[in-house]
């Protein structure tokens, strides 16, 4: 969390691209509001959810569509997984994902500047 | 425990995601379950299978994630067997607590092709395919296994023995 709050600082997510952000347990998401991470992702124009698996198994809360193509921090790749059969999954760390979310396609924090 | 049927086979790192999808999980009717076993892999497999058949796969069969759905659709589809080079370490115990027999048995995966017929001693070990005549050992159930597959799984076996 701490890691994507320091790309997502002072930036916002692009347009093209919905930006969810799950913590993984209660105690995860009082830290990330204690330490006023939640400010930084609201203002770069995330989403953040309350603790849950989330669209991670295809279930809800973001699950991709027919040809969608997601980046992730969740570790199964598998198709389907996240929704669609057609939708794509990459895995990637919180610092390269919320670089891409800003950026707008798959891409490292140092390609920002 | 003896079974025998025809070989669907598949390749490795059958994944629990394709062998039953996550958007299938708000159900546990393993008959519900069966008809979309394995359709982002191949959507012609449940219309093919046949009560008795054997699904022969690579290494890593199962991976991914902890759901019983998998073996549960699996077996629900009609299989009665699944030989593999390898299972995931999750869907193995898996397989044997919801009453799924597998087997593990590298020669006869490359040995076996689609649709072949097989039988399969599991009290032996010993698996033939019928079409080419060559026959394969692999190591057979421990007797508690075998009595859990027999009676159906884990928790049919308690319930039978807490006669509840």
């Amino acid at each position: 969390m701490r890691a994507a709050a320091e790309v997502l600082k002072g930036r916002v997510v692009h347009p093209d691209v919905r930006c969810i952000i799950i913590p993984a347990t209660q105690q995860v998401y009082r830290q990330c509001i204690d330490e006023g991470l939640v400010d930084i992702f609201l203002d770069a124009h995330c989403a953040v959810s309350t603790p849950t698996c989330g669209p991670c198994l295809g279930g809800y809360m973001g699950i991709l569509a027919a040809g969608e193509r997601a980046i992730t921090t969740t570790n199964r790749n598998f198709v389907g997984r996240m929704g669609d059969p057609t939708s794509e999954v990459y895995l990637a760390s919180p610092a390269v994902a919320a670089a891409s979310a800003v950026l707008g396609h798959i891409g490292l924090p140092e390609d920002l500047d | 425990m003896k079974f025998e049927g025809k070989a669907h086979r598949y390749g490795r790192d059958i994944d629990t995601d394709v062998i039953i999808p996550a958007r299938y999980l708000n159900t546990s009717d393993p008959d519900e379950l069966a008809k979309h076993c394995l359709e982002d892999l191949d959507t012609e497999f449940v219309h093919q299978v046949q009560p008795g058949d054997i699904l022969v796969a690579e290494e890593n069969f199962g991976c991914g994630s902890s759901r019983e759905h998998a073996p549960i659709a699996i077996k629900a589809a009609g299989i009665d067997v699944v030989i593999a080079k390898s299972f995931s370490r999750i869907f193995y115990r898996n397989a044997i607590n919801t009453g799924l027999a597998i087997m593990e048995c590298p020669e006869a995966v490359d040995g076996i092709h689609q649709g072949d017929k097989v039988s399969v001693d599991a009290d032996t070990g010993t698996i033939t395919d019928e079409t080419t005549g060559k026959s394969y050992q692999a190591a057979p159930f421990p007797p508690f296994i075998r009595e859990i597959i027999e009676e159906g799984g884990l928790v049919n076996r308690w319930k039978k023995r807490l006669s509840v």
